[in-house]
């Protein structure tokens, strides 16, 4: 069992996602309680297609970009 | 690795609404061309206006000047930034020097009021000696002084950043509660009131929140990603907006649906009633015979610093070269 380490933002808190094989992004998403129209996946400086895969071992953000208040 | 649907480049975005792949630079024209539609669609500028863009420093704000700004040529109009300073602690300085950062790089104006310099008092000071909640009282200052701003650089639109998702939400929200008056302000622009109110445009009206983070980000644009530190994520609307996305996710294209619908059937909603007036005090947009604006400060400050901010702004603006406004209908 290995696992992703992602690190969510804006806030900066760093989560780790316990996967056994490589996640799909939205997969990833779902697993940190966001879904792909309201978040970004970030990995060395590109963004990630929902279709890409996140290996257990490597860090990632996840930029949340939903603003609040109005 | 998917491909760019256009060149056949590596892809960096998918969008569902259109099941279309994009690259980077596929990306950056696909909302430029977003905002230009906006534009000309719901009439929002034309050849030789002044623009005056809302700068917050934040995503919304960054992608609005950056695509005005790489449309401002094919429509000849005139930009002109704003960035209110509202002294909320470390998150207005990173904000500020966001705001500089951006108006520096792409050549536009910018008009910084500080607010603790203007009228004596942070968003937070203000907030605690009138006993009202921040964002209250930082949205009643922003609404002011950026039309404070637009009137006395006789600019023809004040320029929003609210994005298809804001748009969304409000409309929603506004609905839930029956408040149809506020709904009739949420079109993608709303007109002017001579010589005491500007009327306010949103290019980023056709514009997703995802995308509006994507541009920014793929064309390396300085931007404040952080909340404020008053933002309450328990607030009606960032619910809202994990519903609208969660539909959005099972029906690609609900919000654009939405904000189309919604510009369409704006003028069936009714209007605010109740005169529109001036203020007694400083002579700009008022419900009653001083403005929220004017009546906040005095009651907090012990004057009504309405004509202060005009004051202030009208100096700026002669320093910058844009007060006397020499129109030109050839500008860029």
């Amino acid at each position: 069992m290995g696992r992703i380490v992602a690190r969510l933002l804006p806030d900066g808190r760093e989560v780790e996602v316990e996967a056994e094989k490589p996640l799909k992004v939205s997969e990833l998403l779902k697993r940190v309680g966001m879904t792909s129209e309201s978040a970004v996946v970030i990995r060395d400086g590109s963004p990630l297609l929902e279709t890409d895969y996140v290996s257990p071992g490597e860090k990632v953000d996840i930029v949340r970009v939903l603003s609040g208040g109005g | 690795m998917a491909k760019c649907s256009v060149c056949g480049g590596p892809a960096v975005a998918f969008i569902r609404y259109q099941k279309r792949y994009l690259c980077r630079d596929h990306y950056i024209q696909f909302v430029e061309d977003k905002v230009r539609r906006a534009i000309k669609r719901y009439k929002m500028a034309g050849k030789g206006d002044r623009i005056l863009v809302a700068l917050s420093g934040g995503k919304d704000s960054t992608t609005l000047l950056g695509a005005l700004s790489a449309v401002r040529d094919d429509i000849g109009f005139e930009l002109v930034a704003v960035h209110i300073d509202l002294g909320i602690f470390d998150y207005s300085v990173k904000s500020r020097e966001a705001a500089r950062r951006l108006a520096q790089s792409l050549d536009v104006p910018l008009i910084e009021v500080p607010l603790k310099e203007v009228i004596g008092a942070t968003i937070p000071e203000l907030a605690k000696k009138s006993r009202r909640p921040a964002c209250s009282v930082c949205g009643m200052i922003k609404r002011y002084v950026t039309n404070a701003a637009a009137v006395e650089l006789e600019a023809d639109a004040v320029a929003l950043g609210h994005n298809a998702d804001d748009l969304a939400v409000y409309n929603l929200k506004s609905f839930l509660t029956q408040d149809l008056e506020a709904i009739s302000k949420l079109g993608p622009r709303t007109d002017s009131v001579e010589e005491a109110a500007v009327g306010r445009i949103r290019p980023l009206y056709l514009v997703y929140e995802k995308e509006s983070f994507l541009y920014s980000f793929l064309r390396g644009l300085p931007f404040l990603h952080e909340e404020c530190p008053f933002v309450d994520n328990r607030q009606m609307e960032v619910r809202l907006k994990e519903v609208v996305n969660q539909l959005e996710e099972e029906r690609p294209g609900t919000k654009l649906q939405m904000v189309t619908k919604l510009a369409l059937r704006i003028k069936d909603y009714p209007k605010p009633r109740g005169e529109i007036r001036r203020c007694r005090v400083c002579g700009l947009i008022s419900s009653s015979e001083v403005c929220s604006f004017c009546r906040t400060t005095e009651r907090a400050l012990g004057k009504a610093m309405g004509p202060a901010v005009r004051e202030y702004i009208r100096r700026k603006g002669v320093e910058l070269g844009l007060i006397p406004r020499v129109k030109n209908t050839a500008t860029g």
